[in-house]
């Protein structure tokens, strides 16, 4: 049976912590069939990084700017949406950086964990979305 | 984020433990560069304990790393987790530091060169 759910954060680096627990929590709630184990490292990874773009490049670290993020389990993959205020990305793909640059690997590492990673805006609101094959 | 100081020598091992991410980094940068404008340029991470590391988390490393080189130093990282050596291996990090399988063969290596 599928599931969903969805949760809102404000645009702060102290939520990152509970919402690795929160996934972290769903994975050991749903099970094996729906989110297996081994996808729980690239998911959090990828989530974290999302949602590190959003609050430092979206939203500028305004804290009161939210951040929707929804997941989606259906047994052949895990999506993952998360929406914020920015006007969103040309492009996602990203190139490793150069080694000696302190920055760039986000990006990076959604697109190297994550089957796909697109940039949505639908009905006005941008979302990154991303999806892991199960 | 725990950040324990401890100095073996010239080499200033950093004990982290934890996430060293976006929450986290600005903590770990003021101690690190505190100890960098104190004269220091051998340093170990001991990872031992690090649970959890995000892109803002190599950034501050690769930071910390650039000053230290400037001043023909260096940043070893020891003690690496499965999941944390996945994402060294990723970015391939672990070709830029020095990984070493714990702190004590970190600063045995830091006490070769001299």
């Amino acid at each position: 049976m599928p599931f969903s759910c969805e949760l809102t954060i404000p645009s702060e680096t102290s939520k990152l912590a509970p919402l690795r627990e929160w996934l972290a929590s769903v994975q050991g709630l749903v099970g094996e069939e729906l989110f297996p184990k081994r996808a729980l490292f690239p998911c959090t990874i990828a989530l974290v990084e999302a949602v590190d773009n959003a609050i430092f490049h979206a939203h500028d670290e305004n804290g009161e700017k939210p951040i929707s993020i929804s997941l989606r389990l259906n047994g052949k993959g895990i999506t993952m949406d998360i929406g914020d205020c920015g006007c969103g990305m040309k492009n996602v793909a990203a190139d490793i950086p150069d080694e000696m640059s302190d920055r760039g690997r986000g990006l990076f590492l959604m697109n190297r964990l994550m089957t796909r990673v697109e940039s949505l805006v639908i009905d006005g609101n941008h979302r990154i979305r991303m999806e892991y094959e199960i | 984020m725990n950040i324990e100081v401890k100095q073996n020598g010239m080499v200033q091992v950093l004990q982290c433990g934890g996430s060293l991410d976006a929450d986290s980094v600005a903590g770990f940068k003021k101690v690190a560069y505190d100890l960098v404008k104190g004269g220091s340029k051998q340093f170990v991470i001991d990872c031992s304990s690090l649970n959890f590391i995000d892109s803002m988390g190599l950034g501050v490393l690769i930071s910390l790393l650039r000053r230290v080189r400037q001043q023909q130093g260096d940043v070893k990282v020891a003690g690496l987790n499965e999941d944390v050596k996945t994402i060294f291996e990723i970015t391939r990090l672990h070709r830029l530091f020095d990984v070493c399988s714990d702190s004590d063969a970190a600063v045995r290596k830091f006490d070769e060169m001299k």
